[in-house]
């Protein structure tokens, strides 16, 4: 046992510095398309046409962009005219890509928002909150991203920021997935066993009611349709950044 | 079993099947891939299917599909010897709801035929436990067959909130027994599972699980779609192994239209899959560590698993590997200089993987919480079909990358790790050891790139049957799919590894001490959302 601590105190420390400066390692986030401006209006018609989510808009000459259903699949980036929809003809020679214009990427994570009036944890609370998980048919990537929040990189403790197994304690409601049929009752009676005042977070683009896969009757479309949301986290999955920063929002603590 | 004198030899199956029921089975080829198709009456099947999995054959999955005239039921095989895929295959009328099950005499279909029992209201006759499996009892009518071709998966369709008065049907009843439920939501970040304890004092005699609360008709939502939208779905049932699946997915695509990708495609595809088993294999690890308390290790791995989260992102610009893999190649190609860091992480991940290792394997109140606890023999992995890491740590020789080779692996350069206990511990030597492995391969595969195109020339709207199938890290997962005149998906089975190892949670869960409950579901290493769809 002696060994691991003495391990423990010897190995370097990965912690990110954020929020205290930006994270900017490779590989942290997606990234994600912000809205551009093309040379007309075609050719902003085909660059939206190539989002399989329909994520992007075309507005005269630009293209505006709805995050909550991009999924991050890079069809859409200039030069990546995407695999599905490439020209029969030309799509066998990568190079032949090159050139085709598209969207400008920002490798950033800072995307969550307030869906009303933002109404942080009363200040009492802010020093330490305590979250709950909820996975209400999520497809595990969101929920790892999670985990990986409360582990050596990101180590959201050092925040005051802590996960509770008991809603009676929690203070925020932290949901991943769409919502499932058969996940509604105990997402419901977890929310109802949490004491006031109690934040809703909600992460992932199926959790916002865009994934991928068009509603069935048993897939959800979405925790919206189920709870009071407070704070969304678009992304597919979010990045722990971005999640992080949701949470920050619903503490009090954001920007 | 049934005694086969027969020679044992793949090619002899044929001959055995006509010896004994003579034209009564009609072997053809097999649709979707090489292989072998039996074709017999309902009454047949699972006397024939005894037959087939009796030469060490696995069993694949078992596909209904509700034609226009009829009813079709493909109960899947496979194994490293010819004829490689064999399929026992049962033709019906409409109107025929019920069928010997399979289940006694091929217990690895267990699920399979309950699944089908739920989803589309046929009845296995013989079948000990059929009912409250994908749709819940409590929460829907028995009518609800969503997998009906009737069935309209869009319109909302009403359900009952839970019953909390619900009991399964069949309990532990004897004084001094009592059942505590665990679940859905429970302590830790977890998947919503539902587990009833059935204990005596501190000891558990058994332990149920009652899964599918994040059942979102997958099978079903891919239906009517073209083949690339489809792809976005399959690879995200379960996004913690998405690069597997989606491989599996579109392997099946391209074998239904019949086209080879290029060499620089299947190789990439190998090393990338090999990324995805590293990272997965670490959180397993990370998992095993957590469970038993030992705070520093969980947190070495986890700070290796967020390192390769970052190189996928870095080569694939997506930390999951989402969106990479399309039918008929890849959907971008890959930048060699950032695949070549990705490489030099993984190297580091090896070396930090080994130190902890060893430092695992000298501490002594580690290593007692593992050994011997959920315990799996090999016999009970071969007859419940588990498969994966869980399988070669009971002593299963079975890895899909070497028996049924896809991509661009090499069977002959891959060393398949094998343990015989079955118990915790191995299951923890043959993630390290697979880990080890797929560095090994990854570092060859991304270093003997061949150059070329990476995508198929062609995109094809051709109907047909593909199998497609890949050693996902947690086993074999397979997919079939039948494509329609318009190219787009008509039927698509997908058998996901966790959907046959969620066996091993009763058979590892057998009077066992209470507190050992974490550490044995650590060390299974099971997925819900797999297993969910």
């Amino acid at each position: 046992m002696s060994t691991w601590f003495g391990w423990g105190l010897r190995s370097p420390v990965v912690t990110t510095a954020a929020p205290r400066r930006e994270e900017d390692a490779p590989g942290v986030t997606p990234g994600r398309p912000v809205p551009t401006r093309f040379a007309d209006e075609s050719e902003a018609r085909a660059v939206a046409e190539r989002c399989p989510t329909k994520a992007l808009r075309p507005e005269g000459s630009a293209v505006e962009v709805e995050l909550a259903r991009c999924i991050h699949c890079g069809r859409c980036r200039p030069g990546d005219s995407g695999g599905a929809n490439a020209d029969p003809d030309a799509g066998a020679d990568a190079d032949s890509n090159v050139g085709v214009p598209g969207m400008e990427w920002r490798a950033d994570y800072q995307w969550a928002r307030w869906t009303c009036e933002p109404r942080p944890l009363p200040r009492e609370f802010r020093g330490s909150v305590h979250i709950r998980v909820v996975d209400a048919g999520d497809c595990g990537a969101c929920l790892n991203e999670v985990h990986q929040l409360f582990q050596p990189h990101y180590s959201i403790h050092r925040l005051g920021l802590f996960h509770t197994p008991t809603p009676r304690k929690a203070d925020i409601l932290l949901v991943v997935g769409s919502g499932t049929a058969q996940m509604e009752s105990p997402l419901l009676e977890t929310f109802r066993a949490m004491p006031d005042p109690v934040r809703v977070v909600v992460a992932g683009a199926c959790a916002l009611g865009s994934a991928v896969l068009s509603p069935t009757f048993v897939s959800g479309d979405g925790v919206g349709r189920l709870l009071p949301v407070d704070v969304v986290v678009p992304g597919h999955p979010p990045p722990p950044m971005a999640i992080l920063q949701g949470l920050l929002l619903a503490a009090g603590r954001g920007p | 079993m049934t005694a086969s004198t027969e020679p044992r030899s793949g090619s002899d199956i044929r001959e055995q099947v006509r010896l004994r029921w003579g034209n009564q089975v009609r072997p053809a080829p097999l649709e979707g891939g090489r292989g072998l198709s039996l074709g017999c009456a309902p009454d047949l099947v699972p006397e024939v299917c005894e037959i087939v999995s009796d030469r060490g054959r696995a069993f694949g999955g078992l596909v209904v599909e509700e034609a226009r005239v009829g009813w079709t039921l493909r109960y899947l095989f496979y194994g490293a010897k010819e004829p490689g895929w064999v399929e026992v295959r049962t033709d019906a009328d409409r109107s025929r709801r019920t069928y010997p099950t399979v289940s006694t005499s091929v217990h690895a279909a267990d699920w399979h035929e309950r699944e089908a029992e739920d989803l589309y209201g046929l009845v296995f006759e013989g079948h000990p436990r059929l009912g409250d499996f994908v749709l819940h009892d409590d929460e829907w009518e028995e009518s609800v067959e969503p997998m009906r071709r009737a069935f309209d998966p869009s319109q909302a369709h009403r359900h009952r909130r839970y019953d909390p008065d619900w009991r399964p049907l069949r309990l532990v009843r004897a004084e001094g027994v009592f059942v505590q439920p665990v679940g859905p939501v429970f302590s830790g970040i977890h998947e919503p599972v539902q587990f009833l304890l059935e204990s005596i004092g501190e000891d558990v005699l058994r332990t149920v699980p009652r899964l599918f609360f994040k059942y979102r008709a997958i099978e079903k939502g891919l239906e009517g779609l073209e083949p690339s939208e489809a792809t976005l779905v399959a690879e995200r049932f379960a996004a913690t192994t998405a690069f597997a699946h989606a491989l599996a997915f579109c392997r099946a695509v391209e074998a239904a239209w019949g086209v080879e990708v290029p060499i620089r495609v299947a190789t990439l595809r190998a090393a990338l899959a090999e990324l995805e088993r590293l990272r997965h294999h670490a959180r397993a690890i990370q998992s095993i560590c957590a469970s038993t308390g030992l705070a520093v290790p969980a947190s070495q791995v986890a700070v290796v698993e967020e390192d390769l989260l970052r190189a996928s992102g870095l080569v694939a610009g997506h930390r999951y590997l989402f969106g990479l893999v399309v039918p008929g190649g890849l959907s971008r190609d890959v930048d060699e200089t950032r695949l070549n860091a990705a490489v030099r992480v993984s190297s580091l991940v090896a070396r930090r993987l080994e130190e902890i290792e060893g430092g695992l394997m000298t501490t002594s109140s580690f290593l007692d919480r593992l050994e011997e606890v959920g315990r799996v023999g090999k016999e009970e992995a071969l007859e419940h079909g588990l498969v994966g890491p869980l399988s070669r740590a009971s002593g299963v020789d079975r890895d899909l990358r070497r028996d049924r080779p896809y991509a661009g692996y090499d069977p002959d350069a891959i060393s398949v790790p094998l343990r015989t206990e079955g118990d915790g511990l191995a299951r923890l030597r043959v993630l390290f050891a697979e880990a080890r492995e797929s560095v090994r391969l990854f570092g060859e595969l991304s270093g003997s790139l061949p150059p070329g195109p990476v995508l198929h020339p062609r995109t094809l709207t051709a109907e047909g049957v593909g199998i497609g199938w890949a050693e996902a890290p947690r086993g074999a997962s397979i997919a079939w799919v039948r494509l329609d005149d318009d190219g787009r998906v008509a039927r698509c089975r997908l058998v996901p590894p966790s959907f046959a190892n969620w066996h091993a949670l009763h058979l590892a869960t057998e009077g066992f001490a209470f507190q050992d409950f974490p550490i044995i579901l650590a060390s299974l290493g099971l997925s819900v959302a797999e297993c969910d769809r």
